[in-house]
């Protein structure tokens, strides 16, 4: 028998790419800024956004579209905040892909939305090969996890748009090198801004600030295509 | 389970670029570091996904491409062994410029039906 070889030369996730493009056709259509959260498990994901939920939900309508491999814990957590909370179960699935997002969305009104957060499975590798269709990628690591953290997940940081680091309030109690792990981030990628932050203390201005002027940017534009 | 998943997606596009009546022998996937891709453990996976696709047997090859840099203060280009590495200038900033591409480059198939010669 003969064989032969066929040349293919295309983008393995390319599927997931044309969803993530549709979603963000959907996002933008509706005006509504949206952010992929990821960070390790127990990072300080969902306390972050139950913070955000409880400080910016007055001025801004949010929404959450929560991934875990299991349990709806966390989307409850965040029920208590706000009605537009959908969790996603992935199973044995390590991150969410565009297709999930897709879906979660018929259970959300965008027009409703402002901004729309996503919190990924606890997980530092696979979420950063596969785009939703978010504005912005924002990567979160704690003080907990260790100082060189940042370093060996290298691909979360050129890819991450802004970067967290959580739990400055256990700087005391942990050995954790503050100026290395600030410059391992300035290494891999300049331009990304790293927020320090303690959500356990409600230490988080840096990232509503960094929230509030980047949803509201983002609308202004929405409404000038629209009226184009 | 990233490698199961990557598998998944490497078969989606397989089913849409297998010529009619050809078994599937190989594969040819090019993954850049920035994947966090275990070639080992891909093969693994790939075992598991191809036999559910009616594809036992067919033999995955990784290329692992290195990375690439190019400098933002002097512009060299060079393939560093981590990604963090500083340019010989001594600028630790630079742009990458490959690390990230995965792509199947190409299929290796072979005649499902014995031709009488
Ligand atoms: N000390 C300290 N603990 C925190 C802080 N923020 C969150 N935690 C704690 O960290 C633990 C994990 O927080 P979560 O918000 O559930 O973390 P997560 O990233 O959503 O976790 P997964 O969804 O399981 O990946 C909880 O016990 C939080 O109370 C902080 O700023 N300081
Ligand atoms: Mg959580
Ligand atoms: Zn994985
Ligand atoms: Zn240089």
């Amino acid at each position: 028998m003969m064989s032969h070889k066929v040349p293919i030369v295309e983008n393995v996730l390319k599927l997931n790419d044309e969803l993530a493009l549709q979603n963000r056709e959907v996002f933008q259509r509706a005006g509504v800024f949206v952010v992929d959260l990821i960070g390790s498990p127990g990072a300080g994901k969902t306390s972050l956004l139950e913070l955000t939920l409880r400080e910016l939900g007055n001025f801004l309508n949010i929404g959450v579209i929560v991934g875990d491999p299991a349990t709806c814990r966390d989307g409850d957590r965040l029920a208590a905040h706000s009605s537009n909370i959908v969790q996603v179960n992935t199973g044995t699935g390590c991150h969410l892909d565009a297709n999930q997002v897709r879906h979660a969305l018929d259970k959300l009104n965008l027009s409703d939305i402002d901004l729309l957060i996503i919190e990924n499975v606890g997980n530092l590798i696979c979420p950063v090969s596969f785009n939703l269709g978010q504005d912005c990628k924002v990567g979160m690591f704690s003080v907990s996890e260790g100082d060189d953290k940042a370093a060996k997940h290298p691909n979360l940081v050129v890819s991450a748009d802004l970067l967290l680091l959580n739990k400055m309030d256990l700087l005391p109690y942990i050995p954790f090198d503050l100026p290395r792990f600030r410059q391992d981030i300035q290494h891999l990628n300049r331009d990304a801004q790293l927020l320090e932050l303690s959500v356990l203390s409600n230490q988080a201005k840096p990232w509503m600030d960094w929230l509030i002027s980047h949803s509201k940017h983002d609308r202004r534009y929405s409404h000038v295509s629209q009226q184009r | 389970m990233h490698e199961v998943s990557i598998a998944e997606s490497l078969a989606d596009l397989i089913r849409r670029h297998l010529p009619p009546h050809q078994h599937l022998i190989g594969i040819t996937v090019r993954i850049g570091p920035i994947h966090g891709v275990v070639p080992e453990s891909l093969e693994m996976a790939w075992n598991v996904v191809s036999e559910k696709e009616g594809w036992s047997g067919s033999q995955l090859h990784v290329i692992t491409p290195p990375w690439r840099l190019r400098c933002g203060a002097c512009g060299r280009c060079w393939e560093p062994v981590t990604v963090d590495e500083h340019c010989t200038c001594g600028s630790p900033h630079a742009d990458i410029m490959a690390g990230d591409e995965f792509v199947l480059e190409s299929i290796d198939v072979e005649s499902a039906v014995n031709c009488p010669q």
